[in-house]
Formats: structure tokens, sequence, C-alpha cells
């Protein structure tokens, strides 16, 4: 398998000779099924542009993986807008419960987004939210965390599913035994175990602290590549201040932390990092990063 | 037209909480103002204000007409304020909400109604001729306290714009162009500031919870607000506070004096931005007259 | 190759709130335009198309209120960009594009402004990873009767001749030039508005005729040649396909991608 990125600006509309050769595969390679390239994010199937039949309509950098087995092309970009795709992590907001389903708002401005009941799992035994006696009792505006089940754009509304217990919703009580085991537990989540070291900390804490911050997408991106990208933030902002975080792909972070000074000092790390674009700057922000961390959390 | 989006539990809670130990998510403490940047524009009279991510342009326009038949001897004013969807994709356009109202009728009060500007010295030719000044008010980019911003904006646009000369001879009044004589700045009187208060409720001692300079996430979780517009003099032009929480006249005086404290810091910023401009500026004559006079067509 | 000083300021995301936004100042113009777009968004049930998405256009004036003028800017915009987006990608939404005139040294003339508005709405249409088809550029190429007066500082305007701006210009034949400012437009005899997109298709033309000497846009019925016409096509063409892309190649090249 070798990836490889284009460096070049693809805007729309570009040609793309470079996918040739795996739409049509030279008949020498061993095996002589046709392969299925695919697209990505970016790129359309448009029969009738010269040259490819592939599209992009979007501008940024094409990136090919061209493995034997599955070829695939996307366009990597950073639009502010959230575009839901399947399987992503979110963060929404209840608005309201229909007999059917609960409807939550996924990003700002867009139409609502659904979870049907029997797409809410409460517990290991895979028993779902459809049964009025387990449906869970939530209030109107709280967060619940959620995948992307359903994206189609002839759909009514982009649908979303709670696979497991580890997924719903997110507590935000004073309650400090509900609280260690929500720690625990959201420490299995995939991009939650930036500062795992202050569960004890926030076990014991005796206010309300948790806070979900809007950030940009490529800020998103950041913070969900928590060993690559966002490795020089996260190191940063926790060796100061112990935190948890709950990353929703739709621009969305819940932030928790052992006092509610402590999770304002995460956010606005977060939020001043996002807004300076600091991994934007030509040593990737580590200047700025260390005197924001400073400013913010103290020497 | 999309709805304003919904806040969760999680981040209002947390608000209301922090706001309880004065503090607040973006770090500052509810007296303080976000930093307030100011950039000026080619043309005279135009402004750029930035005051966190609430960002609003002002324009001063000046055309010569008869004056109205009940007021013969001043210039007319007016200020025009339209929110559109560019500031946030809830507004709409030739839909005025309810903050438009607001906007245009403190505006109104604060800085016409107050006399910020003598009208009369807008006056060409008594009866006959005279400046018709707009202030055209346009809203970027919106999070929270729009309202301060724009009267900041109003306020240092008009200081900031210059009247060509007029020179009248008979029935004839001759408008000479910029580049001719040297234009003339407004008679202002003086530079009324609004300070908005929101209002959070009562803590637990019972102490009214006040902050100053909003966010938009802020102000969509108080529970009223208090608008305060006031000079560096402390003479106050106007208050408003329609409708909300009940306030205690104890709160409502530590408010204004706290307004005036504020203000003079905003009158001292606007003085700076408008002299630095104003170097910026000769400094770009001297060249442009070094280059020599063959070339001063534009 | 144009000279540095005919590359137009462009600024990316000067709005933080929008999902695209662009600052456009025209280099010779001086015509300063904001422009943001949101999207796709929520639509209003009486807009909503079943297979499309609904593109809306403000154009906001400098000076006073929104009216005919601006009405009709936002129209040619409409209709240009529709055959650029892919509104098929989004159905049932609203693409919502806001563009404020932020200077221009004449805020009542549409030529002026049309140009870096389409400009500066397509830059933030590809910020805001709206699905397009294609992009398009547009520039602005006025016609002046042979002989005509411009001053040194102005003669970078010329096409042709944006190199060398001490260069005698050619007698006897008409002068071409792009994004005038006032004061050369208002010696024009016709004014061209022309958009082409990256391969060249012709999307937009606003042409009309001036009177000498009277600037901007009132006509004294002496038309143009065909032959003239066309001459502008191709230049207008060749511009918009070769440093227009390029300058939009530029622009986009420094933000970092992800």
């Amino acid at each position: 398998m070798s990836s490889q990125d284009g460096l070049e600006v693809i805007l729309p509309g570009d040609p793309l000779p470079q996918l040739n050769p795996l739409l049509n595969p030279e008949p020498s390679s061993e095996d002589m099924k046709p392969r299925t390239l695919r697209l990505g994010q970016g790129l359309a199937l448009s029969p009738s542009t010269p040259i490819t039949p592939i599209l992009p309509y979007r501008f940024g950098t094409l990136h090919v993986t061209s493995s034997v087995k599955k070829p695939a092309a996307s366009i990597t970009s950073t639009p502010r807008h959230y575009h839901p795709s399947p399987n992503d992590p979110v963060l929404v907001t209840l608005l309201r419960v229909t007999a059917e389903q609960f409807i939550v708002q996924l990003t700002p401005y867009t139409p609502p987004a659904i979870i049907p009941f029997e797409n809410y799992i409460i517990n290991n035994a895979g028993t779902t939210a459809a049964a009025r006696k387990s449906r869970p009792n939530l209030p109107h505006g709280s967060t619940i965390y959620a995948r992307v089940a359903v994206v189609h754009k002839h759909l009514e509304a982009v649908e979303l599913s709670v696979p497991g217990p580890e997924y719903g919703e997110v507590v935000s009580q004073k309650n400090t035994v509900n609280a260690s085991s929500k720690s625990s537990s959201s420490a299995k989540k995939d991009t939650s175990a930036a500062a795992s070291s202050g569960n004890a900390a926030i076990a014991n804490r005796n206010e309300v602290t948790p806070y979900i911050l809007t950030i940009s997408q490529a800020m998103t991106k950041i913070l969900i590549a928590e060993d690559t990208l966002g490795k020089p933030l996260l190191s940063a902002v926790a060796s100061k201040v112990p935190f948890e975080m709950i990353v929703g792909k739709n621009g969305r972070v819940w932030i928790d932390g052992s006092s509610q000074r402590d999770v304002v000092k995460v956010a606005r790390c977060f939020k001043e990092y996002d807004d300076g674009e600091m991994w934007d700057d030509p040593d990737g922000g580590a200047a700025r990063l260390r005197e924001l961390v400073g400013k913010v959390c103290g020497r | 037209m999309p709805k304003e989006p919904e806040i969760s539990l999680t981040e209002k809670t947390f608000v209301l909480e922090a706001l309880k130990q004065n503090l607040r998510v973006d770090g500052r403490d509810l007296q303080s103002f976000r930093d307030i940047q100011l950039t000026f524009g080619d043309d005279y009279g135009f402004v750029d204000v930035r005051l966190g991510k609430t960002r609003v342009l002002a324009r001063i326009s000046a055309e010569v007409t008869r004056p109205r038949p009940d007021r013969q001897f001043e210039g007319m004013f007016t200020i025009t304020t339209e929110m559109g969807p560019m500031a946030s994709p809830a507004f709409e356009v030739g839909r005025p909400t309810e903050l438009d109202h607001t906007l245009s009728r403190l505006l109104e009060k604060s800085i016409r109604r107050s006399n910020a500007l003598d009208v009369e010295s807008l006056c060409i030719v008594t009866a006959q001729r005279v400046w018709s000044l707009r202030a055209d008010v346009h809203f970027l980019s919106h999070d929270g306290n729009l309202i301060d911003v724009a009267c900041i904006a109003v306020i240092t646009a008009l200081a900031h714009f210059r009247l060509p000369v007029v020179t009248v001879s008979g029935e004839d009044i001759t408008i000479h162009p910029v580049e001719e004589r040297v234009p003339v700045p407004l008679s202002l009187l003086h530079w009324p500031i609004c300070v908005t208060f929101s209002f959070f409720g009562e803590d637990e001692d019972g102490e009214m919870i006040c902050a100053l300079d909003a966010t938009a996430q802020e102000e969509a979780l108080r529970v009223g607000d208090m608008t305060i517009t006031i000079n560096k003099n402390g003479e106050v032009c106007q208050i408003a506070k329609s409708g909300g929480v009940a306030v205690e006249a104890e709160v409502l005086m530590r408010c204004a004096r706290l307004a005036a404290e504020k203000v003079k810091g905003v009158d001292k910023m606007i003085v700076d931005a408008l002299r630095e401009d104003e170097v910026q500026r000769n400094k770009g004559n001297l060249d442009w007259l070094k280059e020599g006079k063959s070339e001063n067509e534009r | 190759m144009a000279s540095a000083s005919l590359t137009p300021e462009i600024s990316l995301c000067p709005l933080p709130q929008s999902d695209g936004s662009c600052q456009y100042t025209c280099p010779t113009s001086r015509t300063t335009i904001l422009t943001s777009v949101n999207g796709p968004l929520e639509v209003r049930a009486k807009d909503e198309l079943p297979n499309d998405a609904t593109i809306e256009v403000v154009v906001k004036p400098g000076v006073g209120v929104g009216g005919v003028r601006e009405t009709r800017l936002a129209h040619i915009l409409q209709t240009t960009l529709k055959s650029l987006i892919l509104t098929t990608h989004h159905p049932r939404t609203l693409i919502q594009i806001v563009a404020q005139i932020v200077q221009s040294e004449d805020h009542t003339s549409i030529p002026l402004l049309l140009s870096p508005l389409l400009n500066c709405t397509v830059l933030s249409l590809l910020i805001a990873g709206i699905p397009m088809r294609t992009t398009g550029w547009s520039i602005h190429l006025a016609v002046l009767p042979a002989g005509t007066d411009i001053p040194n500082k102005n003669r970078n305007m010329i096409v042709g001749q944006e190199t060398d701006g001490e260069a005698m210009q050619t007698d006897g034949e008409d002068v071409v030039v792009r994004n005038p400012n006032r004061a050369v437009f208002a010696k024009a005899k016709s004014s061209h508005t022309l958009t082409f997109s990256k391969e060249g298709e012709m999307l937009l033309i606003e042409s009309l005729e001036c009177s000498e000497g009277k600037g901007g846009e009132s006509a004294d019925g002496q038309g143009w040649e065909i032959d003239e016409w066309v001459k502008v096509m191709e230049i207008a063409q060749k511009l918009c396909c070769g440093e227009g892309v390029e300058v939009m190649r530029n622009a986009l090249g420094e933000k970092k991608v992800f």
C-alpha cells in the first residue's frame, strides 16, 4: 500500500489524469478483475468531463491510496462547514422528542438530525430505547454523543445512532458517583483519553464543570488526531491542567476538569489556538502555543 | 430563514455557574471589554471596528440638499442600520428583527438626540442649501454587543469624517473637491458612548450579576439588559432598560459609575486611533507632493 | 506576466463566523468587496427546491439601503454562480451568499463593482467548500478612443503595456484598459465585464456603451463594432483563464489543508 499527497492545489473542475491508471488497470497486472475506485470527499463521478470521468468539486489537495485491493481517492480540504459522513462521532443537542425519535441539532442553522429510538442502544445487552420503559428521559438541551448512521442527500434528515452505552447522554450533573463511572467509561471513547491522569481529581469535584466548546473543522481534526497533529497542543495543556474531553466531528468538544477555572483554562487554550490558526505557523505554532499556555495557565 | 441555534444545557449551566464566580469562558472578568480594534479606510469617514469576533463597519457620506421647511437653519443627519445575513444567517434582508429596532432606536437616542453633531453647522445657505449627512452602519459579524460597537463605529466615523469646503457667492455655491481645498472636520459637541450591561439574575448573596460586553452566547442566556449612554465628562445621555429582570436603583447607580469609567478608556482609545491615522495620512500626502504636480489627476 | 501592482489584494476568511468569506480589493480601481457564504443551511419552505439547493444572493450597498441597482447586481451574480455551483449535491437546502460593498470610488457604477463582486464571491464559495463544477474569473475591460491621455500612474491598466508603464501607446488604435478606476473609466466609450470559466467557457457578458467624457454609463448611441468586441472578448478570455486562475490558485495555495 502506498499513499501520496499531491502538494498542488486542485480547483473544482481540474482534470485528474493521475487517476486514470487506477480506473483502467494495465492488463499486465496479475489480477485482471476490474477494481473499484472509491471516491471520497470532494470527488464525484461525471461522465461528461474530458480526460477522466472524475470531477473534483472542492478545492484542496488530491489524496490517492493506490492499494491493489482498495484503491481510493479523495480531495483533502478543511471547509468550515461540517459535512456529515457515516461513522463520524458527533455531539448533538436535543431539541425535542417525537413518538419515534429524538430530534437533535447537529450543526447550527442546518435542518435538525434524528436519532430513531430503535437506533438508541442503552446497555451492553443491546436493549434499545424503542420501548417506553427503557427510553431515557432526557431534558431538552441535553447533549448526546452519537454516531452518524445514514447520510443521503434525498433523505429527509441525517440519521444518527447511539450504538452502545459508551455513547448516549453526556452527563453534566454534580453527581460524584456518576461522574467517576462516567470518567472511566468516557476514557474508553476513542477520542477522550488525552489526560486520563486527572481522573481521580475529576471524580472529587463538587461544582458543575463540563463545558462544550464550539470549534472549527480544522481544530476538530487536530483534536481527534491526538497522537499526531494534536499532540503539541494537548500535551502542553495537559501538563498544566488535567482534563478530559470528547470530540464531536461536528465542531464541538466536551471538556471536563476538576474545577470551572481549569475548564475555562482548557477552553481558552483551545479557542485561542483555533482562532489564531496557530497550526498554520511555520514552526507549527510551537512558540505561540508556549506563550498562550503560559498566559492562560500560569508558568 | 434558519433559526438561531439552541444552546445546550451543559453550556448554559456552565456559563451561568461560572458568572457567579466572576468567571467567563473567554477568561475575562465581568467588568472588562474585549479588545477593540479600529481600522480606517482610504476615504474619510470610514471605519472598521472589531470587538472580539464582532465586526461593524460605519461610513459617513454627505450630499447637499434643501433643508426641511420647518428647520431651515439645520442640516440633516440620519443613521441607517440594517442587519443582513452576513452577521448571522438568522437575519433576513427586509425583515427587521427586534434587535434591528432596538439598535436603530438606541443609536437615534444616543447620538442624534443627544446633539452629538451640531446640525446647525451643516447649514450652507439658510432655507436653501444644507448638508445632508448619513451614517451607514454595516454589521459583518455578530458575536454580541452590537449596540456598543455600532455606537463606537458611528462616533469614530463622524470624528474621522471631513466635509468638503463650500464657498457661497450670492445664489451660487461651489463645493471644492478634497484635492483642491483641505476639507474640514465636523463640529462634534461631545462623544456619547454606549455601554451595555447584561443581567444574569442574583447570586447566592442576593447580588445582581451584571456583566459588560456580553458575547452572543451570554446574550442568549441573559435575563435582562440595560444600555447607558454617557460621555467622557460623565454626562448621561440616555438610559434604556426595556423589560427583563427587575434591577434595584443601587445596581443602576453602580452600573452608571462603572460606565462613566469605561467610557473614558474608550474615548482615549478612539482619540489615539484617530491621531495615528492622521499621522499616516499626512505622511502619504508628503509623498504625493514629492511625486510632482502633473499626476494629481485622481 | 502581470506586474505586482496588478495582483488583487485577497484576504481569505476575514469573518470568523461564516462558512467561507473573502475580502477582495481590485488593484487598479480600489473597489473593495467583502463576501460571506454560508451553506448548506436550512431553507424556508417556500424557497425549497426538491432537487436543488436554493442560491440566495444579497448585495449590500456601501452607502444607503439596497435598491434596484443592488437587486440587479444580485441577480447577475446569482445567475452566473448557478452555472458554477453543483446545486444537485445538496437538494432542499440554502446556499446563502452576502456581498458587502466596502469601498468604491463610485458606489453607483455597476461596471466598477461587478467584476470584484464576482471574483470575491467565487473565492468565498471555494473556501466554504460549496460543490462547484468549475471556477470562474471576471474582468472589466473598457475601450478608450485612440489617443486618449492616460496619466502615467494609470498606464499599467492598458492591456499589453502592464510591464512597461512608460511605453508609448500606438496611435490610431483604440486603447483597451482593464479594471479601470473611475478617472480612466470616465473617458471610456464602451465597457465590458466578462466572466470566463477556467476552461474558457463564457459565463457572463455585461457590455454597455458609454458617452465619452461624460463618465460611466450614459450612452450616446455610438455602439461598437463587432470586431472591436471580439478583440475585447479574446483579451478577456486570455486574462481570465491565464492570470485570473493563477491568482486564485496562489491565494488558495497559502491556505493549509489537512
